[in-house]
């Protein structure tokens, strides 16, 4: 008889005590990341039957549970990974956000327009023409370091991406064990679940998931599969297969993910989405390259343009004008697989329509495809070319086989290898390289346009010559010889390579004479038609000028930074709100655990009472016995 | 709803982080006057400011071309003042020299002061500006534009390229006026055709009052007037080699009109005396001086030299008007530019005004509100904090 209380003061004081040790393993993991609290369910033992009904036999603990639900805790991953992927984007973008708000190019092309304008108040000034040399080097300069900037921060994201994956691949050996150990624990412990190691496996998770977007798959013997990107199984039960980074085969500066499928190697990194590498990858995609090739896009417009216009004017020794700026053509980069070559050029009469795209080239047979990888957008060129398209003239040289590929990138080169070609100021071709006169012997008051040129490559661009009105001046004559001409007030006159225009009602007789301007070294005709330049749409097929070009890079990074930040913050309150349901769940409250400290101690204590009481009983019996 | 310690401790701290980034970026934005520090704060506005920014750095270029042009234009105008000057003192001379009562040593000396104002007008067109360039050689800055040769000619050796200047986005201003288009293209004569005399004339017989009547009827033709006896004359068109009258009566001073124009022969022409009615051609300044100044070199001995002097002078003031009248053109032209570069200053300074205060609203910080947000953030900042300490002295743990 006392020896069932012994026994039910016994089951009270271990069941009292496993209460006691489990709130301590509470409080003593208050602050372990991930922690579950855990809870000990009792029940009471079997009763005994003793003829006149059953008798309680004292209490057992039934389970050490753990306070999760999966829900909640997915629930927690998906949104630390969004945020993760958020916050590394505003961190990023911020980078570039900044740079490019300093509006470095802007102000360059701004003082180096500003210098020609001076320059054409005093077209024959050295020092006037020096300051222009000055800040034509100075613009040279701006754009490398924008674009060296930008370059090193790409290359910063290929470490980065390394780096991530490096700890991707620890996480997931790290989880492909955790997994070999729940399924050996739940094993042995005849089914109890092994508390702190799913714990450890779902921070791990969280973990994990920071770094990439995951999804996982729970199975029959406790263990998980985790899945990235479209599908990829990095984590297969107790086995883990790694990630790689390794170089674009096309354009090796650039980094790629890479998984093993069968015995290949499969870039993925298209398909990788959330956590940092999620945001490296979408940061590079959407923000980083295509504001490199924004810049890129900016120095070759600009570029070609100042060179084309100052190839139409006359320096200050009566040579005609060469390039201003010389620039890198486009980048052709091909697989050492290729058979054929293909080369690219700007096309120079079309570079308002260069685009700030990179293109991907293939030969599928008779025809080439080229498509724009900013917009997908694929044509077809047929024939054997060159293709004048988006601003630049694709030449086929050596014919290529079916496969092979090209990746063009037009603009990315441009920047850092531009160079200044006018460094002599006696060479900045401000003037026009003719001039026209009307005779002083004319009976009439018509005037002669200032020459405008339309191809500096003609032969005869510099040789004297005159327009002579007949009788009756309804036409004229070239140098007098010839056959005439019939004229109009106003009218295009194209000789030569030049145009100009008469004006007003010549007489008979009258001559007006276009020759070489050499020595004109007061005349600013070119340069006016430089400065022009500055305000000219030019970019975007004519609707952009080359600041406003550069305000609408600045528009869309601050657009994209100010995005970053807005879902950043939206996706930190999500990420409280998904925490605070788990906690509410799973969190260890220590108000909770000094109320269960008392409330065990007290079960302890009263336990023991039994105990004593039994015992006392149990010595009474044997003092009487004892006589 | 259960809260779990950590809980406590983690959202109270976000909330104290969160209001100090808030309370940092508003005294950032106090202290630099921007709100807008880097284009992701807004976008939009960034973008916006770039471009105003880029305008008011171009409008300032073109107020300093404008000021160019301004004094450049000024200097123009103040040897075209010159010019006018000399032209009166000229236009003086010739009245004075015409008259009957001088001899011809008093018109001697009447041609030299002539001679001595051409080389005046010599020195005008040959100014040079602040930079050392001579301002009326068009684009050949460094060419002296007009020179004189041994027997008193000149020459011009500039071109006929004028600089502009671009004072806005649009619009260009000419700096100044070619040599030849200032001072060698005077209209001769009327300024539509111009009457002279047959070398060889021994009447009597001075042209006057050339006047245009019917613009539309006038053919720009070389014309002769010739007297085949004292008293009839034919018209003949040299240029179509043909008659355009014969055998018409002379009648002194009366109006002779054909060809859409009218000429007044008065005097006592001679059998054999022709005068020529030719299109205005373009005349320098410098050789109606010349003219002058030979004219009154020559002088006359008897009626009919006398009556040539009369003409040649005629001629002379004739062309003094002709160059006043350029000299006016020229002053007006000018003053347009100049009220055009005026103007357009004041465009551009109300449009730099414009672009300030857009930028300002864009870019800059209201102070009030800012403050504002950072006083109501640095409350919430303390009462956070009091209320972190207040909650984390209350625990079970205390009272065990």
């Amino acid at each position: 008889m006392s020896g069932d209380t012994f026994n039910i003061g016994l089951s009270a004081l271990l069941a009292s005590q496993r209460g006691l040790s489990t709130t301590g393993h509470n409080i003593a993991n208050v602050n372990t990341d991930g922690y579950s609290r855990q809870r000990v369910a009792f029940e009471s033992r079997q009763p005994q039957f003793v003829g006149i009904g059953y008798a309680g036999k004292g209490v057992d603990i039934a389970s050490i549970t753990r306070m999760a639900n999966d829900f909640l805790v997915e629930q927690l991953r998906v949104s630390t990974s969004n945020q993760s992927q958020a916050d590394k984007i505003v961190e990023l973008v911020d980078q570039v956000d900044t740079q490019i708000g300093d509006a470095l190019i802007s102000t360059g092309i701004q003082s180096f327009f500003g210098s020609i304008g001076d320059a054409n108040n005093d077209p024959k000034l050295m020092a006037t023409r020096q300051v222009v040399v000055e800040d034509g080097r100075a613009i040279v300069s701006r754009f490398g370091e924008q674009e060296e900037q930008l370059n090193t921060l790409s290359r910063s994201i290929n470490r980065q991406m390394a780096g991530v994956v490096e700890k991707i691949n620890a996480l997931t050996s790290s989880l492909a064990r955790i997994n070999n150990d729940i399924a050996q624990g739940a094993g042995t412990a005849s089914g109890s679940p092994p508390n702190d190691l799913f714990d450890k496996r779902d921070q791990m998770l969280t973990d994990l998931s920071e770094l990439v977007g995951v999804q996982t798959q729970s199975r029959a013997d406790g263990m998980v599969n985790v899945l990235i990107g479209d599908g990829q199984l990095v984590v297969t039960g107790g086995t883990a297969e790694a990630l790689r980074t390794a170089a674009n085969t096309l354009d090796p500066s650039r980094s790629e993910i890479a998984f093993k499928v069968g015995n290949a190697q499969t870039q993925i990194t298209s398909s990788i989405s959330g956590g940092e590498l999620g945001a490296l990858v979408a940061f590079r995609d959407e923000t980083l390259e295509p504001a490199r090739n924004s810049i890129g896009r900016l120095a070759a417009t600009f570029a070609v343009s100042m060179n084309t216009q100052h190839r139409k004017g006359m320096d200050l020794r009566g040579a005609m004008g060469g390039d201003m700026f010389s620039i890198p053509p486009p980048v052709v980069k091909s697989p050492a697989s290729n058979t054929g070559v293909v080369t690219v050029a700007f096309d120079t009469s079309n570079i308002g329509a260069l685009t700030t795209s990179d293109y991907r080239l293939s030969f599928d047979g008779p025809d080439f495809t080229l498509k724009r990888q900013s917009d997908g957008v694929s044509q077809t060129l047929s024939g054997a070319g060159p293709f004048s398209i988006d601003g630049m003239v694709i030449t086929v040289g050596t014919a290529p086989a079916v496969g092979d590929t090209f990746l063009i990138q037009p603009t990315k080169a441009v920047p850092r290898a531009m160079t200044l070609l006018s460094t002599d100021p006696a060479t900045l071709a401000l003037a026009s390289p003719v001039r026209t006169a009307r005779a002083t012997s004319n009976l009439s008051d018509a005037t002669i346009s200032r020459a405008e040129i339309l191809d500096e490559t003609d032969p005869a661009l510099l040789t004297a010559t005159t327009v002579v009105f007949d009788d009756p001046p309804s036409t004229y004559k070239v140098n007098g010889v010839g056959a005439s001409i019939a004229f109009t007030s106003g009218g295009n006159i194209d000789l030569n390579g030049w145009r100009i225009q008469i004006s007003g009602t010549p007489l008979a007789g009258d001559n007006f004479s276009v020759k070489s301007n050499a020595g004109g070294t007061g005349d600013n005709g070119n340069g006016l038609a430089l400065s022009k330049l500055q305000s000219e749409p030019i970019l975007e097929d004519g609707t952009a000028s080359f600041e406003e070009a550069y305000s609408v890079l600045t528009g869309q990074v601050g657009a994209a930074a100010s995005q970053a930040r807005v879902s950043s913050e939206a996706l930190g309150s999500l990420t409280e709100n998904a925490a605070a349901a788990r906690d509410a769940l799973s969190g260890v409250n220590l108000e909770e655990e000094a109320a269960n400290l008392l409330r065990y101690q007290q079960a302890f204590q009263a336990a023991a009472q039994v105990i004593k009481t039994a015992d006392q009983a149990f010595q009474a019996i044997i003092d009487a016995t004892r006589g | 709803m259960r809260v779990s310690t950590n809980q406590l401790y983690s959202q109270s701290l976000n909330r104290i982080v969160d209001l100090q980034s808030r309370t940092r970026d508003s005294t950032n934005q106090i202290s630099g006057g921007k709100r807008i520090t880097r284009p992701g704060d807004d976008p939009v506005a960034a973008a916006e400011v770039m471009t105003i920014n880029n305008r008011t750095a171009a409008a300032a270029q073109y107020d300093r071309n404008g000021v160019q042009a301004e004094s450049r234009l000024t200097q123009v105008d103040d040897v075209f003042g010159n010019v006018t000057t000399m032209l009166q003192r000229v236009h003086d001379l010739v009245l004075q020299g015409r008259s009957e009562a001088l001899g011809n040593s008093d018109r001697d000396a009447i041609a030299k002061e002539v001679r001595e104002q051409m080389q005046v007008l010599l020195d005008l067109g040959n100014t040079r500006n602040p930079s050392g360039e001579y301002i009326f050689a068009g684009a050949l800055v460094s060419t002296r534009p007009f020179t004189s040769d041994s027997v008193g000619n000149v020459s011009y050796n500039g071109d006929q390229t004028v600089r502009e200047l671009q004072i806005s986005e649009t619009r260009t201003i000419a700096q100044s006026f070619t040599g030849h288009d200032a001072l060698f293209s005077v209209r001769n004569g009327n300024g539509t055709f111009v009457t002279g005399r047959v070398p060889g004339n021994t009447g009597t017989g001075q042209v006057s009052d050339n006047t245009v009547i019917d613009g539309t009827g006038y053919v720009a033709h070389d014309f002769r007037v010739n007297f085949t006896s004292a008293t009839t004359y034919d018209i003949i068109d040299d240029t179509l080699g043909s008659n355009v009258a014969t055998a018409q009566t002379y009648v002194d001073g009366a109006a002779i009109s054909f060809n859409g124009s009218e000429i007044t022969i008065f005097g006592a022409p001679k059998s054999g005396d022709q005068f020529t009615v030719k299109p205005s051609q373009n005349q320098s300044m410098f050789q109606t001086l010349g003219n002058i100044a030979t004219t009154l070199e020559t002088g006359y001995a008897n009626a009919a030299e006398q009556a040539n002097f009369g003409f040649d002078i005629d001629r002379a003031l004739e062309a003094m008007d002709r160059s006043l009248e350029k000299v006016g053109e020229l002053r007006s032209t000018t003053g347009a530019r100049l009220n055009s570069v005026s103007a357009q200053h004041d465009v551009n300074d109300q449009l730099n005004l414009n672009l300030e205060s857009l930028r300002s609203k864009l870019e800059d910080v209201d102070l009030a509100e800012a403050i504002t947000q950072l006083t109501q953030d640095s409350t919430a900042l303390e009462a956070a904090q009091k209320a972190f300490v207040k909650v984390q002295a209350l625990t079970l743990f205390e009272y065990l």
